[in-house]
């Protein structure tokens, strides 16, 4: 590593093409994080754009002073300045030029108060500074680096990047403690992310590194893995469980006779100092593993005997930490929310789509296999709410569910009586949870009196109605028990179906489900014949996977 | 007194022989198709509204950009050099970041022009939401107000401008974003269109699911009826997605429903539209502040 303590404007100019390179390579996953404060996935982008327009000011020219290139580099990243992440990146330099202003070289002193005023800066760009993103990741590498600088007087660049660098990542996976919407979608903050690229590909260009996307791999995966989780050994916590402690030591002959030393020597130290022991030995290599809550001992004990080829020390405390941490959050995994739906599907095409739309816990069965009320029970013990609302999905259905319901003391459980897949959609899609209860399942209801479940299967055989014979194999369109409709075409058995539903002149919607058996070009077939014999309908078709059915339509 | 330039950008929806009437002027964001970055011309120059339209309904994304510094910093000075102050009416913060970069450009731009004015106000609306606010602004300017009292008015009644407006389809709504309403509330459904407002902060707030485009026409007028002020003296206006018909036919039923003077009827610009998708129709009429804040 080089000991480099000052800067000149060609240096600085290598630093930051270093950072743009990289954050060019990583651009895409940066946008992918990208929840906040509108999730249009384009921070990375926006991010390079303005780097960009930096680099694109400076490129031609050459630059003595760091002074001059911050200048010019400034201007160009505000012209070149894009969205959100865009403005307060460019701010943010705009910051260090200033605080690099007048100077030829630069010292760690001028680096961490020019740092320290593109945090102001940055701050000043937005109307609402909010906490969780690239501004709190900027502005605790600030932080850090005068208490870093303070501590290490005599560092260097590359020592403090580094450290910088650590800082930040910390700071960045914290980010969705401070702002919900990152907890909730699951991701760090995109501009935090996007910044902290730019100052790993500095760090990079700085140690001399090449910047390719291979070699960053595994930065980038520190980036969206867990790393040590900081929160599971602080200040307060006691050391209960020591170091597992590992290393393989390469005997030396200078130390000691090579050909006649036993690993029982160190063995027997190590019973003394420590427990779970593994010790192995191969000629003049000796692999050790021990639990101890004095590593250095350990070490400085095995030293007299050789040198070290690997060594791995870890605090056991973090890792035991780490698995309660985890245990605990198994616990939280309980669905919480003031209002949960359940409700009972077969399918997993159905099963998918229903969760799309807002059930929190399905209960397996359906038409064949209908479900217990102990299987609503375990599907209630997920969910930690006030209420409950249950939706049966089918008419067999409704009396399990009314008693789980009834047995049920931890939530209010109410039962929406949707005899239907159709009427458990209809339900669904007019739900409102940000309504009072009392509202929510009003609406629910409401859609499901206005909705008519149509259902296309096939007879199993010949039977007469009054107005209607069906033979066996033909098609048929039942709505609840009644068979309207039976033709040897399957589109022709809908149509009349549909044609002969009670009220069809007061419905706008039709939602077809499709089933396992629906073939891509019948889709195309149905969808002409709904286009053209039900002009005023609005439709659209579900993968549903069901099978018997192969069309469940709600007609709403 | 220094006269003033008016500027909106390319969410305002204002067509050219508007600006022109109003003599106002605007910024111009980007939208990209195709890995192609386009201006956002609220004119259609470049590419026409049914080119574009069609376009998304092909199922090609198409995403937009806010103002870039550089155009804030041409157009600024365009209009400093001439010895003119600049009011710059934004499109919602809560939809676009373009009034940060118009700010942070301004403050660069008073030092080389300290006799120069640049006032930025933040819409809280868009389309012909912005677009009304920016008429009044014209009115006063005609009216010999000043440019601070112009700025003052709008950010006393920005929230009175109101919106209703749905989209014919969630899918286009939901993947630019810029909406407030759960994942569920918009999962994907068929033919719902959830009423939006643009809520006291400038989002996109989804108040009501209505089932059907006829009821979504009846309800969006019902809230209008109950909320507008003064509608004898009002031309209430409506921006489509390439749906002039619905358009025209949701004109009548307000026009009947509110007894207002007029109903102007225009096209929703890339931008917007980007975000809402073709078939989208939205109202704007003057009415009782807008005291709701959505939350997800």
């Amino acid at each position: 590593m080089n000991n480099t303590t000052h800067l000149d404007g060609e240096a600085f100019k290598e630093l930051l093409l270093g950072g743009l390179s990289n954050l060019k390579i990583h651009a895409k996953e940066v946008d992918e994080l990208n929840v906040f404060p509108v999730p249009d996935g384009d921070t990375g982008t926006n991010m390079s754009m303005t780097l960009q327009g930096g680099v694109n000011a400076i490129q031609d020219s050459y630059f003595e002073s760091v002074s001059e290139f911050a200048k010019a580099f400034s201007r160009g990243a505000l012209l070149g300045a894009r969205g959100n992440s865009g403005v307060i990146l460019s701010q943010f330099i705009k910051g260090l030029a200033l605080g690099f202003d007048g100077c030829k070289t630069i010292t760690l002193l001028d680096f961490y108060r020019a740092f320290r005023e593109g945090v102001v800066k940055a701050y000043d760009a937005v109307l609402n500074p909010t906490e969780g993103t690239m501004l709190t990741v900027m502005r605790e590498g600030a932080e850090f680096l005068e208490v870093f600088l303070k501590d290490k007087p005599n560092t260097c660049f590359e020592e403090t990047l580094e450290s910088l660098n650590v800082s930040m990542q910390k700071s960045l996976d914290h980010t969705p403690d401070l702002l919900p919407v990152l907890k909730e979608a699951g991701v760090i903050d995109s501009g935090g992310a996007g910044f902290l690229y730019i100052f790993r590909g500095v760090e990079m260009a700085l140690k001399g590194e090449e910047i390719t996307a291979d070699q960053l791999h595994p930065h980038g995966h520190a980036l969206s893995m867990p790393t040590v989780d900081f929160s599971a050994f602080t200040a307060d916590s006691e050391l209960e469980f020591g170091y597992c402690t590992e290393f393989i030591l390469q005997l030396q002959k200078s130390k000691v006779d090579v050909t006649s030393f036993d690993k029982q020597t160190i063995v027997d130290y190590l019973e003394k100092v420590g427990d779970s022991i593994v010790a192995v030995q191969d000629d003049d290599i000796i692999k050790i593993h021990v639990h101890t809550f004095k590593p250095g001992d350990v070490l400085n004990y095995c030293q007299q005997f050789g040198e070290y080829i690997t060594l791995k020390i870890e605090n056991m405390s973090v890792q035991h930490n780490e698995i309660m941490l985890e245990e605990e959050r198994k616990t939280k995994n309980k669905i919480k929310k003031p209002i949960a739906i359940v409700a009972a599907l077969s399918g997993d095409g159905l099963k998918k789509y229903f969760q799309e739309i807002g059930v929190d816990v399905i209960v397996d069965g359906g038409q064949t296999d209908n479900p217990s009320t102990e299987d609503f029970l375990l599907a209630f013990e997920k969910i930690e709410a006030e209420h409950i609302i249950v939706l049966p999905c089918n008419s067999n259905i409704v009396m399990a569910s009314s008693q789980a319901a009834e047995i049920y003391k931890e939530a209010k459980v109410h039962i929406v009586k949707a005899k239907t897949i159709a009427e458990g959609y209809a339900a669904l899609s007019m739900m409102n949870l940000s309504l009072e209860i009392e509202d929510v399942i009003r609406d629910m209801e409401q859609a499901i009196s206005e909705t008519e479940t149509g259902m296309i299967t096939t007879s199993i055989r010949d039977v007469d109605y009054e107005n209607l014979s069906v033979k066996k194999g033909q098609f048929i369109g039942l709505n609840k028990d009644a068979v309207l409709s039976a033709s040897d075409n399957k589109i022709d058995a809908a149509r009349d179906l549909i044609a002969a539903t009670e009220g069809l002149e007061e419905k706008a919607v039709i939602v077809a489900f499709y089933g396992a058996n629906v073939t891509a070009d019948e889709l195309k077939e149905m969808e002409r014949m709904l286009k053209a014999d039900f002009p005023l309908l609005e439709y659209g078709f579900i993968e549903g996977g069901q099978e018997v059915y192969d069309y469940i339509f709600a007609i709403e | 007194m220094r006269s003033f330039a008016i500027l909106g950008d390319s969410t305002c929806d204002l067509n050219k022989d508007l600006r022109t009437q109003l003599d106002v002027d605007y910024v111009q964001m980007n939208f990209v198709l195709d890995g192609k970055e386009y201006p956002a011309s609220l004119d259609w120059e470049g590419m026409s509204a049914k080119t574009f339209y069609d376009q998304m309904r092909e199922g090609k994304r198409i995403t937009t950009t806010q103002v870039p510094a550089e155009t804030f910093v041409n157009k600024f000075t365009e209009y400093l050099e001439k010895g003119m102050d600049v009011l710059y009416i934004s499109c919602s913060s809560a939809l676009s970041g373009s009034i940060n970069t118009a700010k942070v450009v301004a403050k660069e731009l008073q030092e080389k022009y300290p006799d120069g004015k640049i006032v930025c106000v933040d819409a809280l609306n868009s389309s012909f939401g912005q677009g009304i606010e920016i008429m009044w602004a014209s009115r006063m300017r005609s009216d010999g107000s000043t440019i601070e009292e112009v700025a003052e008015f709008l950010e006393k009644n920005r929230n009175c401008v109101n919106q209703v407006g749905f989209v014919e389809k969630l899918d286009y709504l939901k993947r630019a974003g810029r909406v407030t309403a759960s994942s569920a509330f918009f999962g994907n459904l068929i033919g719902i269109k959830p009423l939006l407002i643009s809520d006291a902060k400038g989002q996109n707030f989804a108040v009501k699911k209505v089932k059907g485009m006829q009821n979504a026409m009846t309800e969006a007028v019902a809230m209008a009826k109950e909320r507008i002020i003064e509608p004898e003296d009002q031309i209430l206006y409506i921006s489509h997605a390439d749906s002039k018909e619905n358009a025209q036919k949701l004109g009548e039923m307000v026009k009947e429903a509110t007894g207002c003077k007029d109903v102007f009827i225009g096209s929703i610009g890339p931008i917007v539209g980007a975000s809402v998708g073709p078939g989208t129709l939205i109202l704007y009429y003057v009415g009782q502040e807008e005291t709701t804040i959505g939350e997800a």
